[in-house]
């Protein structure tokens, strides 16, 4: 395994102290240090890369592999004792409903980009502005975002074209304005994804190539995609996939203005004493004694959840809290999945894990006919492991000759097809995170606990694009089709909107530019920051944000200005 | 590192098979991507003697869990959940930790199952060194994690962080344990293996829900995960239901830069539909299944 510390050893002073090595961290690191400022980077995972700092062409190496035990052992999630929460639905149901490892993301360098299937979709202009086009709605708090698409735009392009994002210009009937054509090229196609596309267009629907961060031509030193069908939930053993890691904080650390600490976990941020900055983090080395890292700048790049969770515990209240807005509006994606099942094997998990993508049913806002749903995927199901438990835990398939024939015949695995509707999630005040107050990880620090319920906007949409989910299914050949029940708490691990940024410290946590209304020193770059989820995933936008707030750090009045050529 | 005697052979004979192949294709021209390990040399030497293996399950626990994890997946034709070596990745997983680095995290990126493919995409004769028989390291905090999963708070000094209110975690060793003297009570004292298959079903049924649960999640990863878990014996699992497992670095596809295109491997194509016979077509019960699963879901039926 690499050195815990990696990048310039020899730097001891630090313009930016960046808390996670995800999408969002990376990206700020990488427009920093390109910049010439020192950056040091502090994550609480492994590094599972070899030679991420070393300049060789063949570097970095991956510990990563083909293997479906690897990814159920921590590998991928950090177990429970070392990040531990609970959750409820509301305030009616007590302290907490369980304890587990809730909406979790994994927790290593790269962070969740490292064994995601990077699905690279941009938002569109409407996606910026939901506050002002919806109306009132009893219990959601949507809002503007404090900057628009025409902001962001520069900043989707600089991560497309540095990360690598597959994709066909002007296949997606809804594509937002592009300011250049994707980098590259789709790869191959799903042979199940094409029947659904055939099915949806005899309905007068648009199923288009995924745009994803995963290379389908070699591209900027990594190769292409060989399609090995363990992607979501994998780390990619060849680096086809463009993760934060091996992109933007690999360029950080090649600058030679770079220092990384892995398993480094940060405990607490320190506040000044009498002022409203940070004086320094305090945080558990690889060996387990506690140190204090301290630079002129602060950034909290771990996720929605942990970011506030950060905050919350640094300070009775929550630091910078005086909106009593740290953790709230909480936004995940609500998730609809139409499965089908066809009669002859159609081997989608021969591939990448989703090669369609559909816009027809993201919807408009405040229209009652086409509510505002999201991006729908196409997939298959994966990996022999998970389809026999999906079988024996989800589809009630009892263990015995039953079960073990149904993986003969691959029902799930080589005959299944999901189309996934990925949609708006209204935030609520009420959905959010705070601390538990009983549970404690390993270090005696509180958990998170996740206090979410749905709201009728979503489900409104479900109810809508359920059925013509299942219409496209049939009308692609299924045999059988139908919606799979989702739990109370939606699986889709984006995360979004626990320190909303805005003009307006009464509504908002921070400032347009990241940095928090009440301290001074301290940023939040992710999705934390988002007012509203979108229908879309999110890791493109969080990349292009975080580009965008370092950039301003450098150029406040022209944030394009900071970029390097690409 | 210290391997079992059964995994250090293992890596002898990859050893020896891989120098076989690297001869073999002497000086043919292989695609390497950036990104790949370089192909490894072979390193000649004496392996150490080998280690005791460390157990956990007495014989009489092991006859036991042999035959739950037939009753989860039984013999017929192909082998059951007990001949595809459950009962040795169950204690595998038990006693991890007593080796170092434990072996719970298989290396990467490649096994040694699949060739390294040639400029066209076509597979050459040269395999990876198979770096899945070696096990990472863990982190201290996935060492502590892991000890407390399978020793429970006893195992741990000071016990689990949350015992004070959710009461101390019980280890995998302890609920392996405690689940099969329970198996064993439920059979009146007799040994599992003698009893019929009704038996079998009706002391499967009364086991506790956790224990049931974690055996047929440990038999399930037996049967399909990578053999060097210590299950999946000479890959009839993946076999059995018709899948390649590992596929890297040949992969599905390829791109070919000489031609500037994608080549999908011919006999398991990605795009197309799949010509060869369906080895195991959807029977009558699996049928009956779904229909009563998509009925209940209030989904639709062709006509």
């Amino acid at each position: 395994m690499s050195d815990t510390i990696i990048g310039n050893k020899a730097l001891d002073r630090f313009d930016a102290l960046i808390i996670g090595s995800g999408p969002a961290g990376s990206a700020v690191a990488s427009i920093l240090c390109q910049n010439g400022r020192k950056v040091l980077v502090l994550e609480a995972g492994p590094n599972y890369f070899e030679g991420l700092d070393d300049p060789r062409a063949d570097r970095p190496l991956t510990h990563f592999s083909g293997d479906e035990v690897k990814s159920g052992r921590g590998l991928v999630d950090p177990m429970l004792a070392i990040c531990p929460r609970s959750y409820r639905t509301s305030e009616a149901d007590g302290e907490r409903l369980g304890v587990g490892t809730y909406e979790v993301l994994p927790q290593n360098v790269g962070g969740g980009s490292t064994f995601s299937d990077l699905k690279f979709p941009r938002f569109t202009p409407a996606d910026f502005e939901l506050g002002t086009r919806l109306p009132a709605i009893a219990g959601a708090n949507f809002a503007d975002w404090p900057i628009g698409y025409a902001e962001l735009e520069p900043f989707y392009t600089y991560v497309e074209y540095t990360a690598g994002v597959q994709g066909l210009d002007g296949s997606d009937p809804n594509q937002p304005p592009r300011s250049r054509p994707y980098p590259m090229p789709p790869g191959v196609p799903q042979y199940g994804g094409l029947l659904v596309a055939e099915g949806a267009r005899k309905l007068g629907y648009t199923l288009f190539p995924a745009p994803t961060c995963i290379n389908s031509r070699p591209y900027r030193g990594r190769p292409a995609c060989r399609d090995c069908g363990m992607c979501g939930g994998f780390g990619c053993p060849i680096n086809a996939k463009g993760s934060s890691a091996v992109g933007s904080l690999r360029t950080a650390l090649l600058s030679g203005n770079c220092q990384l600490h892995s398993q480094t976990r940060v405990l607490r941020l320190v506040q000044k004493s009498g002022q409203s900055e940070l004086a320094a983090v305090e945080a558990i080395l690889p060996d387990g004694s506690r140190r204090l890292f301290t630079a002129d700048r602060y950034v909290l790049a771990c996720n929605a959840i942990e970011d506030a969770r950060m905050v919350l515990v640094s300070s009775p209240g929550g630091l910078g809290n005086g909106s009593d807005l740290v953790g709230r509006n909480l936004t995940l994606h609500a998730k609809l999945v139409a499965f089908g099942i066809f009669s002859e094997r159609v081997h989608c998990h021969r591939s990448r894990s989703s090669t369609f993508f559909m816009t027809d049913f993201r919807g408009v806002a405040g229209d009652p006919l086409r509510p505002l749903g999201g991006i729908v995927e196409t997939s298959g199901n994966g990996t022999p492991i998970s389809e026999a438990i999906q079988y024996w835990s989800q589809l009630r398939v009892p263990v015995g000759p039953r079960l073990k024939a149904m993986m003969r015949q691959g029902v799930g695995r080589d005959r299944g097809i999901a189309m996934s509707l990925v949609h708006e999630d209204a935030p609520q005040l009420r959905n959010r995170v705070d601390l538990d107050p009983q549970l404690r990880d390993i270090y005696g620090t509180p958990g998170a606990r996740l206090t979410y319920g749905p709201h009728s906007f979503e489900q409104a949409a479900a109810a809508v694009y359920g059925p013509k989910l299942l219409d496209i299914m049939m009308a692609a050949g299924a045999k059988y089709a139908a919606l799979l029940p989702g739990g109370e708490l939606p699986a889709t691990l984006h995360l979004h909107g626990t320190l909303r940024f805005g003009n307006d410290p009464k509504t908002s946590v921070c400032r347009p530019d990241g940095r928090f209304h009440e301290i001074g020193n301290l940023y939040a770059c992710g999705g934390a920051l988002f007012p509203t989820a979108s229908g879309h995933s999110p890791t493109l936008t969080i990349s292009a944000l975080a580009t965008r707030i370092a950039a301003q750090m450098i150029n406040p009045a022209s944030p394009e200005s900071a970029l390097p050529t690409f | 590192m210290t391997l079992p005697p059964e995994a250090a052979s293992e890596q002898q004979r990859l050893t020896r098979r891989q120098f076989v192949r690297l001869t073999v294709v002497g000086g043919a021209t292989l695609v390497w991507a950036a990104g790949c390990q370089d192909p490894p040399g072979v390193e000649p030497g004496v392996e150490p003697p080998p280690a005791p293996v460390p157990t956990f399950l007495t014989a009489e626990e092991r006859q036991a869990l042999a035959v739950l994890a037939d009753y989860v997946l039984p013999p017929d034709d192909q082998p059951g959940g007990a001949a595809l070596g459950a009962v040795e990745y169950v204690e595998a997983l038990l006693t991890a930790l007593e080796y170092d680095p434990p072996r719970l995290l298989a290396d990467g990126p490649f096994s040694d199952r699949n060739p390294i493919p040639l400029p066209d995409g076509s597979p050459s004769n040269v395999y990876p060194e198979n770096s899945f028989v070696r096990f990472l390291p863990l982190t201290r905090e996935q060492l502590l994690s892991w000890r407390l999963l399978l020793y429970g708070s006893a195992g741990v000094p000071g016990g689990g962080p949350n015992d004070g209110f959710l009461g101390p975690v019980l280890g995998f060793r302890d609920l392996c344990r405690q689940g099969l003297a329970e198996a064993q009570k439920l059979a009146g004292g007799r040994p599992l293996a003698k009893l019929d298959g009704g038996e079998v079903d009706d002391v499967w049924r009364k086991l506790r829900r956790d224990f049931d649960s974690f055996v047929t999640q440990w038999v399930i990863e037996a049967a399909f995960g990578a053999p060097e878990y210590g299950g999946n014996r000479d890959r009839a699992g993946w076999k059995m239901i018709h899948v390649e497992g590992d596929v890297l670095p040949q992969g599905y596809s390829f791109y070919s830069e000489q031609t500037g295109r994608y080549e999908e491997r011919p006999d398991l194509p990605i795009s197309t539909k799949d010509l060869r016979p369906d080895p195991d077509p959807m029977d009558a019960e699996t049928i009956l299944h779904l229909e009563f699963v998509v009925a209940a879901l209030g989904g639709r039926k062709a006509p």
